[in-house]
C-alpha cells in the first residue's frame, strides 16, 4: 500500500513539472522532504533533496530542451534514504534518483513527442467547442500515469539499494564530503552560466561567509 | 474591457495553470493558448454558429512563451479578438511575442528566481537544521513571485491589447532579472557554505578539507560550464557504486 501511495505520489508531483501548476512542489527539496516524512524520516529525505537539488538546479527548463525528471527522481532516491537513514541510504539514494531522473527524462521527451501526434496542428480548421478541455483532461491524466510509472519503476529496485546500503564502507563525514563536492560543481556550472564581475563575487563570498556563520554559531 | 468580464477573466487566469497539459514539440503550448482564451472567444462567438470552433482552430498552430508570461499573450489576444481585430494581425502579433516572451521568462524564472529562491533556502535550512522551515520557506516566497507574475501578465495583456510590448519595455523584465541574479550570488554562497558544514560537522580540520574540496569543485564547475556536468553525474555514480560493491565484497 505504502508503494501505491509513493508511486501516485510521483505521478502527481509530476504533473507539477509541466502539465499543472509548476508551483515546484516536484523540486527535489520538496518532493524529497514529503516522501522522508510519509516514511518517518524528514531531515534525511530534506538532505537527499538539497543535494539532488544542487544537481540539478543547473539544468534548466528551457524551450523543449531534455531535462531529468526531478520528481520521480526524488520520490524514489528518498525512499532509499528515509527508509535506510545512514550515510551509505543517502549515498545510494542519490544515485538511484540520478538514474531514475535520467531515464524518466527520455520518458517525457517520448511522452511528449506522442503529445505532438495527438493535439491538433493545423490552423484554419474548425476546433470542437469542448475539445480542448477533453485533450488538456486526458493528456494531464496520461502525464499522471507516466509520472507513477516511471516512480513504481524505481521504487522496484529500492530494496536492493537498501541492502547495499548496509555495507556502505565510509562514515559519514566523508560521504557528505563527497556528495557535497558534486553538488558544488552543479553550483559550479550554474555560476558559471551568468555574467562575471567583481559586485558578483562579492555577493557570493557574503552568502558563503553569511552561511558559514549561521552554521557555527 | 467592460466585454471581458470577472468570470471570463478569473476562468482564463485558472486555465492558465494547464497552459503546457498539452506541451509537445510540434506547436508547443500552442493548444494551450487556444485552450486558455476559450472564455473569452465565447464572448462574441455563440458555440451553436460554428464560429467559435473556427476562432479556437486559428489559435491551436505553434505558439511558444514562458508559462508563466504567457498570460499576458493570452490576455492581449483575447482583447485583440474581442475589438475584432482580423485574423491576420493577430497572427502578426502572434509570431511577435513568441520570442521576447520565452526568453525574458526563461531568464526570469528558471535562470534567476527559481535557482535563487531554492538555494536560498536549501542553504539556510542546511545551515540552521530547519527543515520544514526551508521547504515551506521556499513554497511561499517562490510561489508569491510565481502568481504574482501571472496575475500582472493575464491583467496587462487584456489592458494593453497589441500594445503589451510596450507594456513589456516599461516593465524592464531584464532589470529585474540582473537585479535577482545578485540574490542568486548570495544564494550561491549560501548553498557552499552550508554543503561544507554538512560536510565538516563536528570535526574542525576535517571541516576544512571539505570545504576546501567543496571551493574546488565549485571552480572546475564554473569554469568547465553546461558539459561538464554530465561528466561529473557519470563520474559520481560510478564512483558510488565502485565504493558500495566493494563495501559489499570485503
Amino acid at each position: 500500500m505504502e508503494w501505491l501511495i509513493l508511486a501516485g505520489l510521483g505521478g502527481l508531483l509530476g504533473l507539477d513539472e509541466t502539465s499543472i501548476g509548476q508551483t515546484m512542489v516536484s523540486r527535489p527539496m520538496v518532493a524529497a522532504s514529503i516522501v522522508g516524512f510519509l516514511l518517518g524520516s524528514p531531515a534525511t529525505g530534506f538532505l537527499l533533496g538539497v543535494f539532488l537539488e544542487c544537481l540539478y538546479v543547473s539544468q534548466l527548463h528551457v524551450g523543449g530542451s531534455r531535462v531529468p525528471d526531478g520528481a520521480s527522481a526524488a520520490v524514489v532516491g528518498a525512499s532509499v534514504a528515509a527508509l535506510e537513514p545512514s550515510p551509505g541510504g543517502l549515498a545510494l539514494g542519490l544515485v538511484v534518483a540520478l538514474l531514475v531522473g535520467e531515464v524518466g527524462g527520455r520518458v517525457i521527451v517520448a511522452f511528449r513527442r506522442w503529445c505532438g501526434r495527438v493535439v491538433p496542428v493545423r490552423p484554419d480548421t474548425a476546433i470542437p467547442p469542448g475539445h480542448l478541455g477533453r485533450l488538456h483532461l486526458t493528456l494531464a491524466s496520461v502525464d499522471f500515469a507516466r509520472g507513477s510509472a516511471v516512480t513504481a519503476a524505481g521504487l522496484i529496485t529500492v530494496p536492493l539499494w537498501i541492502r547495499l546500503a548496509g555495507s556502505w564502507p565510509i562514515p559519514g563525514g566523508p560521504t557528505l564530503g563527497i556528495l557535497g563536492v558534486a553538488a558544488a560543481v552543479s553550483l559550479g556550472v550554474l555560476w558559471g552560466a551568468g555574467s562575471a564581475s567583481r559586485a558578483r563575487l562579492v555577493l557570493l563570498g557574503g552568502g558563503l561567509l553569511f552561511s558559514l556563520a549561521i552554521g557555527t554559531a | 474591457m467592460s466585454e471581458i468580464g470577472t468570470i471570463a477573466r478569473l476562468s482564463t487566469f485558472l486555465r492558465l495553470f494547464l497552459v503546457q497539459a498539452t506541451f509537445n514539440y510540434r506547436t508547443l503550448i500552442g493548444s494551450g493558448v487556444a485552450f486558455c482564451l476559450t472564455p473569452i472567444l465565447k464572448r462574441r462567438r455563440p458555440e451553436a454558429s460554428g464560429e467559435l470552433g473556427e476562432a479556437l482552430g486559428r489559435h491551436v498552430g505553434l505558439f511558444n512563451s514562458h508559462p508563466y508570461l504567457a498570460g499576458m499573450a493570452v490576455g492581449a489576444i483575447g482583447r485583440m479578438e474581442v475589438e475584432g481585430a482580423d485574423a491576420e494581425t493577430v497572427e502578426r502579433f502572434k509570431v511577435a511575442v513568441r520570442g521576447p516572451l520565452g526568453s525574458l521568462g526563461d531568464q526570469l524564472i528558471w535562470a534567476t528566481w527559481l535557482p535563487a529562491i531554492a538555494l536560498l533556502s536549501a542553504g539556510a535550512g542546511l545551515a540552521l537544521g530547519r527543515p520544514g522551515l526551508a521547504v515551506a520557506a521556499f513554497l511561499i516566497v517562490y510561489n508569491v513571485g510565481h502568481l504574482a507574475l501571472r496575475a500582472w501578465g493575464l491583467a496587462t495583456g487584456l489592458a494593453a491589447g497589441p500594445l503589451v510590448a510596450a507594456e513589456i519595455r516599461r516593465a524592464n523584465l531584464p532589470l529585474l532579472t540582473a537585479r535577482l541574479g545578485g540574490l542568486l550570488a548570495v544564494a550561491i554562497g549560501v548553498m557552499l557554505g552550508g554543503l561544507a558544514l554538512a560536510a565538516g560537522a563536528g570535526e574542525r580540520g576535517a571541516a576544512l578539507w571539505w570545504g576546501a574540496a567543496t571551493v574546488l569543485g565549485f571552480a572546475v564547475g564554473a569554469q568547465a560550464g553546461a558539459r561538464s556536468w554530465r561528466v561529473v553525474v557519470t563520474a559520481f555514480i560510478t564512483v558510488i557504486l565502485g565504493l558500495a560493491v566493494a563495501g559489499a565484497i570485503r
